[in-house]
């Protein structure tokens, strides 16, 4: 996002709470990568035990990519839901004015 | 004191400024705080001032990391600050400054030089005295814009005649070295779960992290201004000097021999003066620190 998308209107108090929907927004995304990041790994740890034991590996390996696929598609979507809010908001106000 | 929605709008962008500043500033995001002099809360513009009675002498407050003027302001008295009080004795116009303390110490040195070196040229009458107060960061944001404008033979630095430092970490902070410390630590884990919590203490802004900076590090960047006499005060949490609470945190965020600059080489100071008993954020608007001023200043 670049300074004119935000600096738009000339209503120091409308500019401040699109800035703060910026914030949040932003936030959020940067907070579901966090999460995801943090998720995988966690869950790799139990993975990595299971994938050590020779008879439940056969399982164990198709569920971590299941398991890793539906964790990053949903973390993935709240990303992109908040980059869409985000845009969405910013175009709104431009047009709007 | 009443709700106001601008009040907690200004403290929010100012929170946010310390945090992220620097990201904010590089997004156009307006919670960005734009450096503004201000004169009774009401910004004035450094090309055109319009200040009710101008005098040849400027008392300007600067504040430390996320902070604003209010943070000079006594209890239950507001508007009243060291500048008014200052002003009322010298007598001078008390002004005060809001910036993005997020932002590098040097790139707010910089736009202080830009503005002061417009406003003083913009003056109604001729300026013969600037005084400079700095709180925490605000003292080295003036050790900054006084370097680079003695660096740039800019006129108005030759006006500044005292400059007085208030729990200003000359040698760094503790907290802000710790931080620098922890993250470090915890992004040399093995796991990525761990690691991934140093990223985040990674994002904090660029004024943070000038306050981690070592011993020595602000006194080669921002050597102390010669031509003008140099005051330091400083506070702590307890009055025992043997308290494990002022051996450990100082002040709360700054031990004294920072706000002192013991490894500093390039300043004598005129006069130091350490309260006992008084933390971080009373040093801004404490009545002995006051009448310090006072006695050093008038």
């Amino acid at each position: 996002m670049n300074r004119q998308r935000i600096r738009t209107g000339q209503n120091e108090q409308a500019d401040w709470w699109l800035g703060l929907t910026d914030v949040v927004t932003m936030g959020a995304v940067h907070t579901a990568a966090v999460a995801e990041r943090m998720h995988i790994a966690i869950a790799d740890e139990t993975f990595q035990v299971l994938n050590a034991v020779p008879v439940v590996r056969r399982v164990s390996r198709p569920v971590q990519r299941v398991h890793h696929g539906i964790a990053r598609f949903c973390y993935g979507g709240v990303g992109l839901a908040g980059i869409a809010t985000n845009h969405l908001i910013q175009f709104a106000v431009r047009i709007s004015r | 004191m009443p709700f106001s929605l601008n009040r907690l709008q200004t403290r929010i962008s100012t929170i946010a400024s310390g945090l992220y500043g620097d990201w904010l500033a590089a997004r156009g995001n307006p919670l960005a705080v734009p450096m503004r002099v201000l004169q009774d809360g009401r910004a004035v513009n450094p090309e055109a001032p319009e200040i009710k009675s101008p005098r040849s002498t400027l008392v300007v407050l600067i504040h430390g990391l996320m902070g604003s003027e209010s943070v000079w302001e006594y209890p239950d008295q507001a508007g009243r600050n060291y500048a008014t009080d200052l002003a009322a004795r010298i007598p001078a116009t008390p002004l005060g400054l809001r910036y993005n303390t997020g932002r590098a110490i040097a790139d707010n040195g910089f736009e202080l030089n830009a503005v002061m070196d417009t406003l003083v040229a913009a003056w109604p009458v001729s300026i013969e005295r600037i005084v400079l107060i700095g709180h925490s960061m605000g003292g080295l944001v003036i050790r900054s814009a006084c370097h680079q404008a003695f660096k740039a033979d800019r006129v108005w630095v030759d006006r500044v005649r005292q400059c007085v430092y208030i729990g200003t970490p000359h040698d760094g902070s503790w907290l802000a070295r710790n931080a620098e410390r922890t993250s470090r630590l915890i992004r040399s884990m093995p796991r990525d779960y761990v690691r991934v919590v140093g990223d985040v203490v990674e994002g904090r802004s660029a004024g943070i992290r000038d306050l981690s900076r070592d011993c020595g590090q602000h006194d080669a960047l921002h050597p102390f201004l010669a031509s003008a006499e140099h005051f330091a005060v400083s506070g702590s949490l307890t009055t025992h000097r043997l308290n494990p609470a002022r051996v450990l945190w100082g002040d709360g965020l700054v031990h004294s021999s920072s706000a002192h600059a013991h490894s500093a080489n390039t300043v004598e100071w005129a006069d130091q003066a350490w309260f006992d008993g008084v933390g971080h954020m009373e040093l801004a608007r404490h009545a002995a620190v006051s009448q310090q001023l006072e006695q050093w200043l008038v």
